[in-house]
């Protein structure tokens, strides 16, 4: 039982520099450059930007709305500072696959493993964990926390929560595209059985024999999830509507999300003479939605020196009916099943979001006529993809949910592994292993 | 939570806190000295010299117009462990953490004040754990009928592992069902020290199982348990390993020995929460974050 202890790393020389690269962070720093250390050969350079909206400062079109502080922000020597460390990284990774800690064999069987050979070694204990039993319990658990979804409805009633995470889970495990989430007609409710470590296809049931009014609904992968539609409901549908939002844009409810803001807002009748404010950004006309100038029950175009809420409800507006048929249930109808928040709270009809006449969207110029054609757009929509790509690869760097925590992924960091998601159609297992294999994640 | 933390930044709370302890940093003659920076600075000429990888999972990396938000990207994060994580990792280990009876105590019904509020145990040594309110839901169902007044059991106080991990939900931000809530990534204070309490307290079970196969499962290696300590009273290599989940280094045990070492060796009690630390302290150090 007597090992020769390994020699990798000291960490009482990392606990220590800890402390003096804090005295260097605090007092070492270039004046005119606070990302700079003192004697670091660049420190002549400008700073880098560090406003709240560096996305922009990327020039690759970041135009994450959650673009972070900035302020504060840490030195880019220590990207460079970085040693790689299978060791570390087969411990963290295991904890993201299977759940635990590497074994004490997996962990010697690297440790014991020429350096010049632990990158292959390491790779072949990922493939391990990825084929582990395990795997599929850390990607429901992964998912459940993506969705904030779980267990069964607390309402009597009330769908299961686990259909959309267990879907979602099995196509990662079952190294499907992702694009599957949006576009799958068949097989998007199935069980998982921990057990036996087996997904059973189902089909979702978004009808009652109890409710004939409720209608069969085409099924777009989780855009007609029963839990989804039932655990979000909300006045005008907006909750799903957000749900979709954080999902599978990584944006904040109140971010835009539906395009690029302009300010060259376009009035058009029949509310022409509704003036948009000076602050009012989105890119559809004002009048796009509706408001008190075309009946609405609900004034959209209301405003004051800060707020404008067309500017956000002009997308939602857009995008919100397509969810709106689905009533506490998660069962579909032909009509709109959700509350509008005024005296009454009467059901809403469509003329509560939009004119008559203006068609729903995904965001501005991706028209969706349906819950199907919403699919096809957001399954094509880069940003789509890309957040799917910066979702895991914040989990596998224990980074945290990206809308939640404000951890934004810049689309540089991220570029190849996009590039390659697309390419290799868009399996979410391939990606996480590139993402574990990366030279960023074996670095510490 | 957006805080980047790297390994040495993990490590630096609870290595400062055994450095205190052992003084170690301070003394001239003190083992940790040759790895000390003799004054502040001297580590800033090793900043963009020692890296192996500049590359990233992305398609940059070449640091001329590299932003905050990049650099913090391609940084691991400080992820709490999830609560199911932790409980998996525990077991495996040689902690029991389910059942009630893993929560120690006589377990007998908490007594009710004179007014029928309060609910206590007569045992000092035991506090009244009503688990799941109503504390009806605890124990015998038939004893609990006697009485209208919810009651619960009483169960060792300080409370073991077993009753730290079941209990800790809501310390841990396990998000109830339809809470429309994820669990939450980051440590609060709440869960912090929550985890804490259980490593404190899992340290027992730890030392006393992790020799054994059968109770130790994670760290078995060649069929065999390693026992956390060795005959001599040393911190055994592979057992730190498997606590830490990395190969131990030569400092790893060395701080373990440093901290069993302060204990006074003609008093086993001394002995005992010496070592009992020294595991919490490992443990802390390597999982705060994920």
């Amino acid at each position: 039982m007597n090992r020769k202890t390994t020699n990798r790393g000291t960490i009482l020389q990392r606990g220590c520099l800890f402390g003096a690269l804090a005295v260097l962070a605090a007092a070492g720093c270039n004046r005119d450059n606070p990302y700079k250390l003192a004697g670091d050969g660049q420190a002549g350079e400008d700073c880098p930007p560090i406003s709240g909206s560096s996305g922009q400062t990327t020039g690759s079109g970041n135009t994450d709305p959650t673009g972070g502080s900035g302020a504060a922000g840490p030195n880019p020597t220590e990207l460079t500072d970085r040693q790689v460390d299978y060791g570390e990284a087969l411990r963290t990774a295991s904890l993201k696959l299977v759940g635990t800690l590497p074994t004490l064999e997996q962990i010697y069987e690297l440790a014991d493993t020429p350096e010049d050979q632990q990158a292959a070694k390491y790779e072949t204990l990922i493939d391990e964990m990825l084929s582990s039993p395990r795997f599929a319990m850390r990607m429901l658990e992964y998912w459940r926390n993506v969705f904030k979804m779980q267990g069964d409805g607390t309402l009597a009633g009330h769908p299961t929560r686990e259909s959309a995470p267990t879907f979602a889970a099995q196509l990662v495990v079952e190294n499907r595209s992702f694009k599957e989430l949006m576009l799958a007609t068949s097989g998007t409710c199935p069980t998982y059985d921990p057990q036996t470590n087996t997904f059973t296809a189902g089909e979702c049931s978004n009808t009652n024999p109890q409710d004939p009014e409720a209608v069969p609904v085409t099924v777009a992968g989780v855009l007609t999830d029963p839990g989804i539609h039932s655990l979000y409901i909300g006045n005008l549908a907006f909750r799903r509507n957000r749900f979709f939002q954080e999902a599978f844009l990584c944006r904040d409810g109140n971010a835009p999300g539906g395009a690029e803001p302009t300010d060259m807002p376009n009035l058009e009748d029949p509310c022409a003479e509704v003036k948009a404010p000076g602050n009012y950004t989105s890119p559809w006309p004002m009048s796009s939605i509706a408001g008190e100038c075309n009946e609405s029950a609900v004034n959209f175009h209301e405003y004051n020196t800060t707020v404008v809420c067309a500017n956000c409800h002009a997308t939602w507006n857009h995008r919100a009916p397509l969810f709106g048929n689905f009533d506490e249930f998660g069962e579909y109808f032909a009509t709109p099943q959700v509350p509008v928040p005024v005296e009454g709270s009467p059901i809403a009809t469509r003329e509560d979001w939009l004119p008559p006449g203006e068609p729903t969207a995904w965001k501005f110029g991706q028209p969706a006529a349906n819950l199907t054609e919403l699919g096809q757009v957001m399954a094509a929509d880069p940003d789509v993809q890309a957040c799917a790509v910066k979702r895991m690869w914040n989990y596998a760097m224990s980074r945290g949910d990206i809308v939640d925590n404000e951890t934004p992924v810049p689309s540089t960091v991220i570029a190849s592994l996009t590039d390659a998601f697309v390419a290799n159609d868009f399996k979410m297992r391939d990606l996480l292993k590139q993402i574990l294999l990366s030279d960023d994640y074996v670095s510490f | 939570m957006t805080s980047r933390m790297n390994n040495s930044i993990r490590w630096a709370v609870p290595i400062a806190s055994i450095a205190l302890l052992t003084a170690a940093c301070e003394s001239s003659n003190g083992p940790l000295d040759d790895t000390c920076p003799t004054e502040p600075g001297t580590g800033g000429n090793t900043a963009g010299s020692g890296g192996s990888t500049s590359g990233s999972g992305g398609s940059t990396g070449s640091g001329d117009t590299i932003t905050p938000q990049e650099v913090d990207a391609r940084l691991h994060g400080c992820r709490k462990m999830r609560f199911e994580t932790l409980g998996t990792m525990l077991r495996e280990r040689g902690v029991t953490l389910d059942g009630m009876a893993a929560f120690g105590g006589s377990q007998v019904q908490c007594q009710n004040d004179n007014k029928g509020n309060i609910r206590f145990c007569s045992d000092p040594n035991e506090i009244c754990a009503c688990f799941e309110p109503p504390c009806a839901q605890i124990g015998n169902g038939a004893q609990n009928n006697e009485n209208t007044t919810a009651k619960g059991i009483c169960v060792q106080r300080p409370q073991t592992a077993a009753y730290l991990y079941q209990s800790g939900t809501d310390a841990f931000s396990v998000p109830p069902d339809d809470s429309r809530r994820s669990e939450k990534d980051g440590h609060t204070t709440a869960s912090a020290m929550r985890l804490m309490d259980i490593f404190i307290q899992a340290a027992p079970e730890i030392i006393a199982n992790i020799g054994d196969p059968l109770m130790a499962p994670a760290c078995t290696l060649n069929g065999q348990n390693a026992p956390m300590f060795n005959p001599d009273g040393t911190c055994n290599e592979q057992a730190i390993s498997c606590l830490i989940g990395t190969a131990a280094t030569e400092e790893h045990v060395l701080l373990c020995d440093l901290m069993v070492d302060k204990a006074d060796p003609n008093d086993t009690q001394d002995v005992a929460r010496k070592r009992e630390i020294a595991v919490a302290a490992l443990l802390s150090a390597a999982h705060t974050c994920e």
